[in-house]
């Protein structure tokens, strides 16, 4: 008999990261840091729309829609980084896809208006040419345990927080050991400052900004960021493995079991494409980068199926200034973050990829998701589907079978009709994710070629044929990069303007989505007080969890989290559950 | 679909499938196009968008 589950009622929100591309207008000038561009960026954006910068341990800013745009950079002194954009948190596919459309266009436009000497363009990919990675995740809200486990991973939290007291006073020891070493730089700098070598000295001493006398995005000189960095790891180690044992232990386990084998083959539905460095094609950009199945998303060297640096950021950053947030770590909802999924230019993909995922969430939590297939050495596996083209690969299963990707996906779709025939009160938009995902799958096993301009690594597999066919590596790899850039000189952006693509998204709801927040979300609060307070006299901050009013210890917190809903009451033992850590497109 | 893809080739999923049917006239402007830039200084276009170091 059905329970009465929900469906497409739980917040989801992601995040995409843009590589910067720049081509200065003068061959002979240099190209400026990223970090300039991406200030330039923020100033172009706030022509177009309120702002208010975040409060934050990253340099970003959040926008009246809710969402948020970030300078995403490892390592500043590298002069690498990309823009991070952040959808507020949303509801249901359609709303999701409206709400990045809108981000990916605010950000192209305001790229082009940014008044720089030269081109300047975002590329929505996952992965450059030297095969750095970054690009998508994803981020829902759902239940991290349940009954002993949960009880377990409360036990660790408290069990660890002499750990984490720790690791903090090691690092304000760090802060500390920077602020002498400051004042011995300048004790040296200072009587040396006449020399026609000074400039050098201040760069070596105290890096880009302070040498060049302006913000370049370069705090520190090179050397000491690379010390800092590797520091910092060390320190943070200890943490980081007692955090990592117990997330691996506890943490969604249940979830991320019935997850892997669909997320393993969902790259056929999401998958943008990708020509490696052998000159081959691989289903997804993201996937072959991919080395574990749980961890911090890069902070171990590390790439994860399911990342969770945002419960190790909340513990090692945020809780030192705001230990509420450490104990809303103990609820049992929280936010569970996929880095596994490729940014998608097409809509049919990336509704697909949220769509089918939420409709997998909602089965799987109303008990109603049987016999869960186990693939055995999944990431194994996982790259085996990605270098399948021909959709043929298998998978061993436990128990001695073996599936294709599309025999994957097709038992959760079969799994999700049942959930969805049990509830004719389901959504009209969860019967269409199951329609459309119905439909690919057919056609991916009889006439793929009408997928071109649906699925982004059919598309990108196509314009590769066509327009690629005799070309040398370098130009089919321009091409594999140049589909997702999102100026109009983009390669799919020409297939989308000539109307060669499935647009499911009206102009309307995109522009709509440009300039308010969604409803009935921590996002429709902050992007509220944005709108109102945004554009006075008085300092607007704000960050995932609150909007701060004001400036210093008299600032005015409003907790965006605590947002109600008018007129629903909430479901036992979830409903009052919710925003503890909403699911935004946070990092 | 878009009508417009209704006469597309036959997609083989190889690396080097050779297509069928010929693509409609707007689509073969567009594919010309792209033929065109990509050939036009790849290598700069690779290292104009190379990200050190990567992201999460």
């Amino acid at each position: 008999m059905a329970n009465n589950a929900t469906i497409f009622d739980r917040l989801v929100g992601l995040e995409t990261e843009y590589a910067i591309r720049f081509h200065p207008t003068d061959p002979q000038a240099s190209r400026p840091p990223k970090y300039l561009l991406f200030r330039a960026l923020v100033l172009a954006l706030r022509r177009q729309l309120l702002t208010v910068e975040a409060k934050h341990f990253k340099d970003g800013v959040f926008t009246a829609t809710g969402g948020a745009v970030w300078f995403e950079c490892e390592r500043p002194s590298s002069d690498g980084g990309l823009v991070e954009g952040s959808t507020p948190e949303c509801r249901g596919p359609r709303q999701v896809l409206a709400y990045q459309r809108a981000q990916d266009r605010l950000l192209s436009e305001a790229a082009q208006a940014a008044g720089v000497a030269g081109e300047f363009a975002l590329l929505k990919n996952d992965r450059d040419a030297l095969g750095n990675v970054y690009g998508a995740q994803e981020n829902y809200e759902a239940t991290l345990a349940s009954g002993w486990r949960l009880a377990a991973w409360r036990a660790g939290l408290i069990m660890i927080l002499p750990l984490v007291i720790c690791t903090w006073l090691g690092f304000l020891f760090l802060i500390v050991s920077m602020l002498g070493y400051i004042g011995f730089a300048s004790l040296l700098y200072f009587p040396l400052e006449a020399l026609d070598r000074s400039k050098r000295l201040a760069l070596f001493l105290f890096g880009r900004d302070v040498a060049e006398g302006r913000e370049t995005g370069h705090q520190c000189p090179a050397w000491l960021a690379v010390i800092l960095d590797k520091t910092t790891r060390v320190l943070t180690a200890p943490l980081a493995l007692a955090l990592l044992a117990l997330t691996h232990l506890f943490a969604f386990r249940t979830t991320r079991q019935a997850l892997t084998p669909f997320l393993i083959s969902r790259a056929v539905l999401s998958g943008a494409g990708h020509v490696d460095a052998d000159g081959k094609y691989q289903l997804s950009d993201k996937a072959p980068a991919m080395n574990c199945l749980v961890g911090f998303g890069g902070f171990l060297w590390d790439r994860p199926l399911f990342s969770f640096g945002h419960f190790f950021k909340t513990i090692f950053v945020e809780a030192c200034f705001s230990p509420r947030d450490y104990f809303d770590l103990l609820q049992p909802r929280q936010r569970l973050q996929i880095a596994l999924g490729d940014s998608n230019m097409a809509d049919t993909a990336e509704f697909l990829r949220i769509g089918t995922t939420l409709l997998v969430l909602d089965c799987l939590e109303a008990g109603e998701l049987p016999n869960i297939p186990r693939v055995k050495r999944p990431i194994r596996a996982l790259h085996r589907l990605c270098a399948d083209p021909s959709l043929t690969a298998t998978l061993q299963l436990s128990g001695g079978q073996s599936a294709t990707a599309i025999e994957l996906q097709r038992f959760y779709w079969q799994a999700c009709r049942r959930f969805l025939d049990r509830r004719p009160e389901a959504p009209a938009e969860a019967r269409e994710v199951l329609r459309r995902w119905g439909d690919v799958l057919d056609r991916l096993e009889h006439e793929p070629q009408s997928l071109v301009g649906e699925l982004d690594w059919v598309t990108k597999l196509f314009l590769l044929e066509q327009a690629g066919r005799d070309a040398g590596y370098t130009s089919r790899k321009k091409i594999d990069l140049r589909y997702h850039e999102l100026s109009d000189a983009g390669y799919f952006m020409k297939l989308k303007n000539g109307e060669h693509t499935t647009v499911l998204i009206d102009d309307d709801d995109v522009e709509r989505a440009m300039r308010t927040p969604p409803p009935d979300s921590p996002a429709t609060t902050r992007g509220h007080y944005i709108r109102e307070f945004g554009g006075g006299d008085e300092t607007v901050t704000a960050n995932w969890k609150y909007v701060f009013l004001g400036d210093g210890p008299r600032a005015k917190a409003i907790r965006v989290t605590d947002y109600g809903r008018p007129g629903v009451p909430p479901p036992k033992g979830k409903r009052k559950k919710r925003g503890k850590d909403a699911p935004s497109g946070e990092g | 679909m878009p009508s417009s893809m209704s006469n597309l080739p036959e997609l083989e999923l190889s690396a080097n499938a050779t297509p069928v049917v010929a693509p409609p006239d707007g689509l073969i402007a567009i594919l010309n196009a792209i033929a065109g830039d990509s050939q036009q200084q790849p290598s700069l276009y690779l290292d104009e968008t190379v990200v050190p170091y990567g992201g999460e």
